[in-house]
């Protein structure tokens, strides 16, 4: 979540350090340049076949480590596996999430329209990872705990972070205006940003069938190195495909909003 | 006082509707707090007065050389122990494979004259992962923790 932060804030000055090979001139040395809605789709143009590339190259990888390279469980013997993209797709799901509350707090403070673009641009993205962590966490269960879905407490508050996400969706998509949507939205992802917290420490506030945390925790990790390796590329390959993903949503809601796109209007 | 910018009162609002916001969310859980416990330990358990035919959940780990299987009854009797106090659980049907003595589980089903009756049997695996080539290792023990 640390790494969230620092590249949210990292990313506006990003922009201006590629500013010299796609923008019409060079900023001196203490210029500062707001971000304009023009400069992100002048690098999300140059930069998005490449990340792509490079993201499933990464993912081929990291399934290749989860496949092939990563040894059964002494416990679960071979679901194991499906640990591989369980985790980084929840991880994924609670950083896009913080991120959409982090921009939506941003952009009520600063009153910056482009701030709700990024967000609107990081939910179907959330959405995506989370449904894939509910599902993968089900088939997981199904074999191991005998039960593909209980009421515990970490499994009802990530259904509710699905159904955020959804709200969040609809609420941007269906309500007129445009901007009073965008608004109710940010309110609807700060509000929910508080099931965060809930989820994380579900597992040790509350008893519950899912086990506490292996990683993310102040103890020393409780997998074995030969897991963590597997593991740490599938969440890097991750990362880098739903960031393009973003990117490619971000690139065609400023289209849309420029009036560039066939047929669809913002009001 | 002084005027505020529309900035700095912006961010009062945000912080004063955060601080009411979470009041209300810490509202809402201790009005649930008996419901988000998914299971008790046998300890929990029998500190409280249970009614007979109610539904509870018990969770713990299954003691060591406790499991009797009887295959023909496909009924298990095995105990379930949190280190302080355990419960005898008799399970009717085909257990998880996960289901190992010194291993969590959780038994939901009604207490009926000093044993548990359980209709439903799910094994609950802790946080560790340890590859399989340690079992051949000497004096390898896994690690298992009542969470």
């Amino acid at each position: 979540m640390i790494i969230i932060i620092t590249f949210t804030v990292w990313r506006q000055n990003a922009l201006f350090l590629y500013q010299h090979k796609c923008a019409f001139f060079v900023p001196r040395r203490g210029q500062v340049i707001p971000l304009t809605p023009t400069k992100v789709l002048n690098f999300i143009k140059r930069y998005i076949k490449q990340g792509f590339i490079f993201s499933w190259l990464v993912l081929g990888v990291g399934l290749f480590f989860t496949f092939y390279l990563s040894p059964p469980d002494i416990v679960q013997g071979e679901t194991v596996r499906i640990m591989y993209i369980h985790v980084p797709c929840a991880w994924g799901a609670l950083m896009t999430y913080f991120a959409m509350a982090c921009c939506s707090l941003y952009a009520f403070w600063q009153q910056t329209p482009l701030l709700h673009y990024i967000t609107r641009s990081m939910a179907p993205v959330g959405t995506l990872l989370c449904g894939l962590s509910l599902i993968t966490g089900a088939i997981w269960g199904k074999p191991t705990w005998g039960t593909w879905w209980v009421w515990d407490a970490r499994l009802t508050s990530m259904l509710i972070l699905f159904l955020l996400y959804f709200g969040y969706t609809f609420t941007v998509k269906y309500l007129k205006p445009e901007s009073q949507a965008l608004k109710i939205g940010a309110f609807i992802s700060l509000v929910g940003a508080l099931n965060l917290p809930v989820i994380k420490w579900s597992v040790n506030w509350w008893n519950t069938l899912h086990q506490p945390a292996s990683i993310m925790r102040l103890a020393k990790p409780a997998l074995d190195k030969a897991f963590l390796w597997p593991l740490g590329i599938m969440c890097l390959g991750l990362f880098c495909l739903c960031l393009c993903l973003f990117f490619l949503n971000l690139y065609h809601h400023l289209k849309t909003r420029k009036g560039l796109t066939k047929g669809k209007r913002y009001s | 006082m002084s005027v505020k910018s529309p900035k700095t009162k912006r961010l009062h609002q945000i912080i004063l509707w955060g601080i009411f916001i979470s009041g209300a969310f810490l509202f809402i859980f201790g009005a649930l707090e008996e419901n988000i416990m998914y299971f008790l330990t046998p300890t929990e358990f029998l500190e409280k007065p249970f009614k007979k035919d109610k539904i509870y959940r018990i969770g713990g780990i299954v003691q060591k050389g406790s499991i009797i299987k009887a295959p023909k009854k496909m009924e298990t009797i095995f105990k379930v122990s949190d280190t302080k106090q355990a419960l005898t659980v008799k399970f009717k049907g085909i257990p998880p494979d996960l289901f190992q003595e010194g291993k969590g589980v959780i038994a939901e089903g009604k207490y009926l004259d000093g044993i548990f009756v359980a209709t439903k049997i799910l094994a609950k695996h802790d946080e560790n992962y340890t590859p399989l080539s340690f079992k051949e290792k000497e004096g390898f023990k896994s690690k298992q923790t009542l969470n």
